[in-house]
């Protein structure tokens, strides 16, 4: 088994214009994914991120909010175990953030150390 | 020093097993426990030679040198938010209630039985060792070890409770936690445990600040577990006897405790778990009722009939029936209890013996009332309980 980092994309803008309620809802939906693969010993960590977010770029410290031509960011990150890179496409593709709310995740293989 | 040891082993061993499982790469239960104990041993030792100026300080830091030890040895792969080691000691001990709230979840798990789970939470969470464990739920030390044995082997990656913070979202775990709760404060209550009582309501204050979802629920919940402790002090006379509802001093029920109690009952009037809505709900009205006899019975009935739709249980039945009696329909409430009769649990316990002797004491028939107290000292009974209905059944045969 090797590890695979889920980064899950997001457009900002759009995320801090949900309701607290639709917020707890797609949250909630999440949480029970986690859980499931949880069960099933998948699961090795991760979190929701919050929206509010600072850039710091050379010379260019500390700006608020996304970039104009970078909208889409990262609104959470799951650690798995997969077999390889396809089960782990295979366990993305199963998320809800894809499945329901047409979010789009980026699968990244942990170098080996 | 035994006397501190034991105190600290109390309010620190489930904040230092989760501790552990939240910082280290440790994954079972059972090696946590295993560190934490070896801690504890080493007090135990050199401490009567030198006692260290902070012990609690003293045991995070052999704590953190014990895992630090076994962790070096082990090929541990580094998870991407706790690589380089245990964090130093100070920085274990902060966060404690979180920390023992995660710890709660951990415990909770859906196939786990009610029963396992309130043995976990009193094992792990509130460090109750097995021996106080069996006492509190009339059970035999043995039984208690073989349940703690084979849970206490699964490893912390099949659950969430240390490994996200998604675990502050989930309902399931937050509800799991809070019916617990309520169960570790009954018994904290039943057998004035006052510390036990108090811990449940501190982590019940901790959900409110930190879940993300049941916090109306633990609100309700919290004002439950006040309206309760505001009338601590008044359950038992100065020379320590048991004082029904009927004898309490309503002067000394605690004003304050009471306000707050109504605030947060009011705050958590959207809980999704009615239950604890409706308990609280109850104790409110008790709460608020100026004498024994101004309580609005009627009302009360109504709210233990609507308990026992959503979540029937002989306890809710039994309420339900006394209700009854003194709101004036006494014939309703012996037909409410009739069924009871035929309880395997209820016949042996205590309180339906009692509550049907009350109840055909009031009706004028103290012979048959006499039976029913006879049988309530056949159940197993605290000294105090004893005391209290032999001289029940002494004051109903004098004819009062």
């Amino acid at each position: 088994m090797k590890k695979y980092l889920l980064l899950l994309r997001e457009d900002l803008e759009k995320m801090q214009q949900l309701s607290e309620e639709e917020i707890q809802q797609c949250t909630a939906v999440m949480t029970k994914w986690c859980e499931d693969l949880a069960a099933e010993g998948i699961f090795v960590a991760g979190e929701p991120l919050d929206v509010d977010t600072r850039y710091v770029k050379p010379g260019h410290i500390g700006t608020d909010g996304p970039f104009a031509e970078a909208r889409e960011s990262i609104s959470g990150y799951i650690l798995v175990n997969a077999r390889d890179l396809d089960h782990a496409t295979a366990i993305a593709a199963g998320c809800p953030h894809v499945s329901v709310y047409n979010g789009a995740v980026e699968v990244r293989p942990l170098m080996a150390h | 020093m035994e006397h501190l040891l034991q105190d600290i082993y109390r309010a620190q061993f489930g904040k230092m097993v989760s501790a552990l499982l939240y910082y280290s790469g440790i994954s079972r239960m059972a090696d946590a426990e295993d560190i934490v104990q070896e801690a504890f041993a080493a007090a135990a030792a050199s401490w009567p030679q030198q006692m260290p100026e902070k012990p609690e300080a003293w045991l995070y830091a052999t704590i953190r040198n014990i895992a630090n030890k076994q962790l070096s040895r082990q090929q541990a792969l580094l998870s991407l938010d706790n690589a380089g080691g245990l964090p130093a000691p100070a920085a274990l001990q902060e966060d404690g209630d979180q920390q023992l709230l995660r710890l709660l979840f951990a415990c909770m798990r859906p196939e786990f039985s009610p029963r396992l789970q309130l043995v976990m939470a009193l094992r792990y969470v509130h460090g109750l060792q097995v021996q106080q464990i069996a006492t509190l739920l009339g059970s035999s030390p043995d039984t208690v070890s073989k349940m703690l044995y084979r849970q206490k082997q699964l490893p912390k990656e099949r659950d969430i409770a240390f490994s996200s913070g998604f675990v502050w979202w989930s309902e399931q775990k937050v509800l799991m936690a809070l019916k617990v709760l309520y169960l570790v404060f009954t018994e904290g209550w039943k057998y004035a445990d006052e510390q036990l009582c108090e811990d449940a309501l501190s982590l019940t204050k901790t959900v409110i600040k930190e879940a993300r979802v049941g916090v109306p629920d633990a609100k309700a919940l919290f004002a439950l577990m006040l309206f309760q402790l505001s009338r601590l002090d008044t359950r038992t006379s100065e020379s320590g006897e048991l004082l029904e509802l009927e004898h309490q001093d309503r002067s000394r029920w605690n004003k304050d405790m009471i306000r707050i109690a109504a605030r947060y009952l009011h705050e958590g009037r959207e809980a999704r778990h009615k239950p604890f809505l409706l308990e609280a709900t109850i104790a409110w009205l008790h709460a608020g009722a100026p004498s024994f006899d101004a309580t609005p019975w009627e009302q009360i009935a109504a709210l233990y009939r609507q308990l026992q739709h959503i979540s029937p249980s002989p306890f809710v039945q039994l309420n339900h029936g006394i209700a009854l009696h003194f709101a004036g329909r006494s014939a309703s409430a012996l037909a409410l209890l009739a069924p009871l009769e035929e309880h395997d649990f209820m016949q042996r316990h205590h309180l339906f013996h009692c509550s049907m002797a009350r109840i055909l004491t009031d009706l004028q028939q103290p012979s048959r009332a006499a039976e029913y107290y006879e049988k309530a000292l056949r159940c197993k009974l605290t000294p105090q309980e004893e005391s209290f209905i032999l001289k029940k059944r002494k004051l109903l045969l004098s004819g009062f």
